[in-house]
């Protein structure tokens, strides 16, 4: 009986949100003709978890459902930061965050606007600690629109700290990953400090592990592909047109944290002839 | 523009549920009837035969793949807890691909491949929203996961179509939604449909989105 009053109780209770967000803004203001910074901070329970963006088992990533924009302004692409792969019972591949993640959020403002300017943005998102729930927000922020750049010193350590956790770009990965097409297969390598800038420690790093994003071209057995302890990972793409993109990360001593650099690489457009012919071999573009 | 994410009361009312009745751990109706491990060729592939199983719906009765032979069978792994799976069966998105079948030789099974103690394991619960959702169709428990690892079954739901022949012909996502947002086609419908036809099945394969099946250790 009182079990009943307590469901009854329960029922008409929203559960408490495991995830909440809140949108934050780089500067003072929107400038105009510029292409600003905002960030989408997530703030998750301990234990419960949000997905990126990629090519996950299970769970469905945080997504803007409907944005309200003032006229000419445009929105995204979100970047994301480095996720952590997270296997689960029934070899189940996922790759999450925890704790606190801010995607950034890029948005273009047209040169002649005027503010201030609302940006309203409904997200939704599946939040899971084994068991999962659904989750949603509206989130709104109104600025003046200026002609300046003005940092805003209370949202300083927000975007420092997001910006540490996003992946390298591809072009600083040169000195540091090998990558090469070998018969329709993308071999990349992680490579020892150069002599002289690194240490002379010669050895392959602990692990090297891949996170595809989701406009990658799907890889080929991902859950024993996407991570290598010698140094070197070799992803099998099917026959999509497309290109590998995502994040490798270089964990040179186990317990380290990663050094992680943006991969984006043109799947090579294979002939009518043997998929074995010399030019697959090539990378698609020059180095 | 889609409506906008909904969220559901039941997820917190079902897991009490789930507490009301510790009695179904302890039941071994959920148990399979064959212990035998698949070998690693045994696994579900689109265009290749469906492994057949056997499996103890929530009445104890035991149902086997290979007694709808000569039928089209849809499977949908199955967590009535997980909110992306009831917020299908609150909106009737496989009900009423049941009705929309009826009278055309098309079998509907849902599988609930969680282990004991997992969310939304057990007879009397998987039998409740059963009763509750209307589903008129056997819920199989696979508490093992056995069968759940040989389809490769990821998420609840996560959706296989089967054609009369016993070839799997259609494996993943329900329709093109997310959590929160009902899709707008329908792979299953689209997949039966095709099948009922003769035609193949233009969309054989997509990416299904839920929570993760609750599986055991294994």
């Amino acid at each position: 009986m009182l079990l009943t009053i307590a469901l009854a109780a329960m029922a008409v209770l929203d559960p408490p949100p495991k995830a909440k967000v809140e949108l934050l803004s780089e500067m003072t203001t929107l400038v105009a003709g510029e292409t600003n910074t905002l960030g989408l901070q997530f703030r998750i329970d301990k234990e419960w978890h949000l997905y990126y963006a990629s090519q996950n088992d299970t769970g469905f990533p945080p997504t803007i459902e409907s944005a309200t924009l003032p006229e000419g302004f445009t929105l995204g692409p979100i970047q994301w930061p480095v996720p952590t792969r997270h296997v689960s019972n029934g070899d189940l591949l996922d790759h999450i965050y925890e704790n606190e993640v801010t995607l950034l959020l890029p948005v273009r403002v047209p040169t002649d606007a005027t503010g201030p300017a609302t940006i309203s943005l409904t997200l939704d998102w599946l939040v899971c600690k084994e068991v999962c729930l659904m989750g949603g927000q509206t989130v709104t922020l109104t600025l003046p629109v200026s002609k300046e750049r003005t940092p805003a010193e209370v949202t300083k350590g927000v975007f420092a700290r997001a910006r540490q956790a996003m992946p390298r770009p591809a072009s600083e990965a040169e000195s540091r990953v090998g990558m090469k097409w070998d018969n329709g297969r993308l071999v990349l390598s992680a490579r020892p400090p150069t002599a002289g800038a690194g240490d002379g420690d010669t050895r392959p790093p602990a692990r090297v592990e891949f996170y595809p994003s989701a406009d990658s071209v799907p890889i080929v057995d991902l859950l024993h592909a996407g991570v290598s302890e010698t140094g070197e990972i070799t992803l099998e793409v099917g026959d999509t047109a497309g290109s590998v993109r995502g994040m490798l990360a270089i964990f040179p001593k186990p317990k380290d944290q990663p050094i992680v650099f943006a991969v984006d690489r043109a799947v090579p457009v294979r002939g009518n002839s043997e998929p074995t012919r010399s030019s697959d071999q090539q990378p698609p573009s020059g180095r | 523009m889609k409506i906008s994410g909904k969220r559901f009361l039941g997820v917190m009312a079902g897991a009490a549920l789930g507490l009301m009745s510790p009695a179904a751990f302890a039941q071994d109706h959920a148990a399979p009837v064959k212990k035998e491990q698949p070998a690693a060729a045994d696994k579900a592939k689109v265009g290749h035969p469906a492994p057949n199983f056997e499996l103890k719906d929530t009445d104890g009765k035991i149902v086997k793949l290979a007694d709808y032979k000569g039928k089209i069978v849809v499977i949908d792994w199955f967590n009535p807890e997980c909110p992306v799976c009831a917020m299908h069966y609150k909106a009737n998105t496989v009900q009423n691909l049941v009705s929309k079948f009826k009278d055309k030789n098309v079998v509907f099974l849902a599988i609930n491949s969680g282990a004991p103690g997992k969310q939304g394991h057990g007879v009397e619960l998987n039998a409740g929203y059963k009763k509750d959702w209307k589903i008129e169709f056997p819920v199989l428990l696979d508490e093992t996961g056995v069968v759940g690892r040989q389809y490769g079954a990821k998420t609840t739901p996560h959706c296989y179509v089967i054609d009369a022949k016993g070839v799997l012909v259609y494996a993943g996502a329900i329709d093109d939604g997310k959590p929160g947002t009902i899709g707008k086609t329908n792979y299953v419908e689209q997949a039966v449909n095709q099948t009922l036809k003769g035609e193949t099945v233009s969309t054989p394969e997509t990416k299904p989105y839920g929570c993760s099946v609750k599986y055991g250790a294994s």
